[in-house]
């Protein structure tokens, strides 16, 4: 082998952009692989050092330097400058003894330097080999051969590598020193950086080989250690721990127990998904205060998900603020359910331990955002959520005792202050000589027991009004999900639009299009009715008639039939009904059972236009802790394929009729809104028509 | 020369009504143009016509339906490369998910299509850019040699390692990039330089 030469990569431009800028979101994630690829090198110390990055400073540098096994010249240029490299997926552990799984697994991080600066220098080694390898990068080079004209090929470019003598033979590493930093790192930024580095290695995972990282940054005086320990996360209110078991195919899940008012482990069934280890700690507010205190650098911040130890994601999430943070498990999202008992993000530390063996179908995103939606996903997300649910019930039961013992408090004051009035009282009977002296006690006694007496009734003033803005808060949907439907909705509706406003643009006027130009200002009116539609959608729900109510369902429904009646009778349709004479619903939205209602007769009656017999059916009944809600028509059906379809924005079976799609994708949000499902089920008349089921949890 | 473009995307127009599709046929008047707004109609339409020089534009997200773009992009690619796949979104690269991506950079040609902020205009580029691509690949000119020539396909023409390969064998090995496709479509493209320098 030659002493010194050059270096070709094997990719092209195109292939480099994507990877090396597309895929790698920011700078701190860039970072991040870097320090992830020291890992998968066996690296137990990385250090990251900052210098001269400040603002006003000349000539920055980032280097990230390991303990860990090296490279050799074929690695170099055999897998590290060939892109996806399947290396590390053929042997998916690095070598004994540590035997870690290997986590950058797409071959990508390498491309990572791209986004901290124009130039690289690599200097690397395997133990037992007599020189540093020195390997020169310079990314400009490829830039602007990409600018230029004629050649775009990266395999034209070369680097520069060299040797140089080593003093230990037995030292192994790699060191990037990355110069021609492009983008000043202000302090936060490195702060932030730590905060990442700091969830890399799940501080529960059975390491036997530690993994640290130091971080260094002489100008402003950083100088830590980002990883941390179990003991970091120890001052938690409450905390469970969960396991599952292979052998007998069962899966630890959580509920709070009221009785013992505890938190109670059970085995369930495993779930798709397969076992996962999850530990959850809840922070009240002295605990958070006591967290902060302690860890000034790190937030309490929600759920992780790690994989055979490392954290998957959220990945790298470098927003300053809490609320551009993405909710990757939907956990504050839920928190616009019902603000008052739901768990955020910001009160829970919590883990949840997957392994590639265990859980193969959990698959990453490239982006290393997320993982790949699929069900088994799905029921992950689920899964965690429904654990929250113990930690939600402690929260309510804790409240309600405190609630309980400064009532309990407040009504013994009450009682104590009464008990001296009528001992004084008392007393001055007997000796009638001291009420002259006893008198001004007596009076301010009172004038206590007066102001304790507006106390508990201001108190339970008080407590009404909470309740009341506790049910508006908990009947209000989501608001992120209602931004996507309604986002969805008006965008579809605007890119039709669009299309025949730029063909008009483009095309008219032509005497032989006069038809297709009428037909395309036809359907823009009608687009724009949808619009309406969509708007007034939108408005209902800053409507004031959406504040929570009880209400009585049977009377509610029954209302909205009666002002079919005409319309049934008109058209030769029979309406049967079978409603309980009095269903009570405490909290609830009376207008959007209107809605649902409306919505589901106006497409029954459309159905039936041309069977025979005409009938639609309103069932109601009370199942279990749900309320169902059957509508059945005789109509022409809905094939079974299209069951799901249907509720789809603009998804209509009865186009030829006017339908819009709008009326099933209404019902479907509404009855999402108060927490149910909705489906398209075998019609309950045999062949013909269809019957649409609706399922809502009776709130407890 | 003529070629077929199809859109499979659930909000446009039955037929040749959608004014997208109409502009761009106005535009480009040479393409054959097609709409399907259900996936597994649009997929059995592009699998039937796979001999044909082809553009299909697929919408990445079909409310409803089970097939989605990526699966549309995989079983057409399954097929052939001849094809030209245009996916049309309002998802940027880094929201699609990861193994759907790794396996687009290593299909061949694929583009992206924003049609919340591209005009016709933008679509007519893409098509004159994909266009021009086709009759420069080496695999695309020997599978439409192929396909003019059938009684070609099966027989030996190239032999390397003691092991001979026909036509269609040695298209195959070009599509996969082994040993034997690199060698091939070098020796190919040496032997046409040096047959012009010759024939000049």
């Amino acid at each position: 082998m030659e002493n010194q030469g050059t270096l070709k990569w094997r990719f092209d431009v195109s292939t480099f952009r994507l990877i090396g800028r597309d895929l790698i979101t920011d700078r701190i994630t860039a970072l991040f692989e870097l320090v992830k690829n020291s890992y998968d090198a066996n690296a137990q110390t990385v250090n990251v050092t900052f210098k001269n990055v400040a603002a006003g400073e000349n000539g920055a540098v980032i280097t990230i330097e390991d303990d860990g096994f090296g490279m050799s010249f074929e690695d170099i240029r055999d897998k590290w400058m060939v892109i996806g490299t399947s290396s590390k997926r053929k042997e998916p552990y690095t070598p004994e003894p540590f035997s870690r799984k290997c986590v950058g697994e797409k071959g990508i991080g390498r491309f990572a330097v791209d986004k901290l600066g124009d130039k690289v220098t690599i200097i690397t080694k395997k133990a037992g080999e007599k020189e540093w390898l020195n390997v020169d990068i310079d990314w400009t080079a490829y830039y602007n051969s990409q600018n230029g004209e004629g050649i775009t090929l990266f395999t034209d470019i070369e680097n520069q590598y060299k040797f140089t003598p080593c003093e230990d033979s037995n030292a192994s590493g790699t060191k990037l020193i990355v110069t021609g930093v492009r983008e000043v790192w202000t302090k936060i930024d490195i702060q932030r950086f730590v905060t990442e580095v700091s969830k890399i290695v799940s501080p529960y995972a059975n390491l036997n080989f530690p993994f640290q990282v130091k971080v260094k940054a002489s100008s402003y005086d950083i100088d830590v250690v980002a990883t941390r320990n179990q003991n970091d996360v120890d001052i938690a209110t409450v905390s469970f721990s969960l396991g599952y078991d292979n052998e007998s195919e069962t899966q630890d899940a959580v509920h709070f127990d009221d009785r013992s008012s505890t938190i109670v482990v059970n085995p369930v069934p495993l779930k798709s998904f397969g076992g996962i280890k999850m530990k959850v700690f809840y922070f009240d507010e002295a605990a958070r205060r006591k967290y902060r205190k302690e860890f000034p650098n790190n937030e309490i911040d929600g759920i992780k998900i790690y994989r055979d130890g490392i954290i998957t994601t959220p990945f790298a999430e470098s927003k300053t603020k809490d609320d551009e943070k993405r909710d990757v498990l939907g956990i504050d999202k839920r928190v616009w359910e019902n603000i008052f008992d739901r768990v955020s993000s910001r009160e829970i530390i919590g883990i949840v331990e997957i392994t590639m063996k265990d859980n193969p179908k959990i698959i990453d995103a490239t982006n290393r955002q997320d993982f790949v939606d699929n069900e088994e996903y799905r029921e992950l997300k689920r899964f965690i959520i429904t654990q929250l649910d113990a930690i939600e019930n402690y929260k309510k039961f804790a409240r309600i005792q405190k609630k309980k013992k400064s009532q309990d408090t407040l009504d013994a004051t009450g009682e104590i202050i009464q008990d001296f009035i009528t001992s004084v009282e008392t007393i001055t009977k007997e000796k009638p000589e001291l009420k002259k002296s006893f008198e001004p006690v007596i009076q301010q006694a009172k004038k206590t027991d007066r102001a304790v007496k507006n106390v508990i009734r201001e108190r339970k003033e008080a407590e009404e009004e909470f309740s009341r803005k506790e049910n508006i808060y908990m009947s209000i949907m989501s608001l992120q999900e209602y931004a996507i439907h309604i986002t969805h909705a008006v965008r579809t509706t605007l890119n039709k639009i669009r299309d025949r406003v730029e063909y008009f643009k483009n095309f008219f006027p032509n005497p032989d299009e006069d038809d297709l130009f009428l037909e395309y200002a036809g359907e823009m009116y009608d687009e724009f009715m949808i619009l309406n539609r969509v708007i007034d959608y939108m408005l209902s729900y800053s409507q004031s008639n959406l504040h929570p109510e009880d209400i009585n369902l049977s009377l509610t429904l029954t209302e909205v039939l009666a002002g079919y009646s005409d319309l049934l009778q008109s058209s030769g349709i029979t309406l049967e009904t079978s409603l309980p004479k009095r269903l009570e619903l405490k909290n609830t939205n009376r207008q959007f059972f209107r809605d649902i209602l409306q919505n589901l007769m106006d497409n029954s009656i459309k159905a039936v236009k041309d069977s025979d017999p005409k009938i639609i059916k309103c069932t109601a009944y009370a199942e279990d802790d749900d309320l169902v809600i059957l509508v059945s028509d005789t109509g022409n059906g809905i094939p079974k394929e299209k069951r799901e379809w249907v509720f789809g924005l603009y998804n209509t079976t009865t186009e030829d009729q006017g339908g819009a799609g709008i009326g099933l994708y209404v019902v479907k949000t509404r009855v999402e809104s108060l927490k149910g499902t909705v489906s398209v089920e075998d019609s309950e008349f045999g062949d013909v028509g269809t019957t649409v089921k609706i399922v809502l949890p009776f709130k407890k | 020369m003529s070629f077929k473009v199809v859109f499979i995307d659930d909000n446009m127009k039955k037929g040749l009504k959608e004014p997208f599709v109409l502009s761009i046929k106005k535009f480009r008047p040479q393409i054959d143009a097609s709409v399907f707004m259900d996936p597994a109609e649009g997929l059995q339409y592009v699998l039937d016509n796979m001999n044909n020089r082809m553009i299909v534009f697929v919408d990445c997200r079909f409310d409803g339906y089970g097939l989605q773009g990526i699966n549309l992009l995989k079983q057409i690619r399954e097929k052939t490369s001849l094809l030209y796949i245009v996916m049309m979104s309002a998802n940027n690269l880094s929201q699609i998910a990861g193994i759907d991506l790794v396996e687009m950079i290593n299909q061949d040609y694929i583009w992206f299509l924003d049609r919340n902020n591209s005009t016709v205009q933008d679509a007519c580029a893409l098509i004159d850019s994909i266009a021009a691509l086709w009759d420069s690949r080496f695999d695309c000119v020997l599978e439409q040699w192929l396909n003019r020539h059938q009684e070609d396909k099966d027989r030996v023409v190239f032999n390397q390692n003691n092991k001979a390969y026909t036509w269609g064998q040695l298209l195959n090995e070009v599509r996969l990039q082994t040993e034997v496709g690199k060698d091939f479509e070098r020796i190919m493209n040496q032997y046409c330089i040096a047959k012009f320098k010759l024939d000049q």
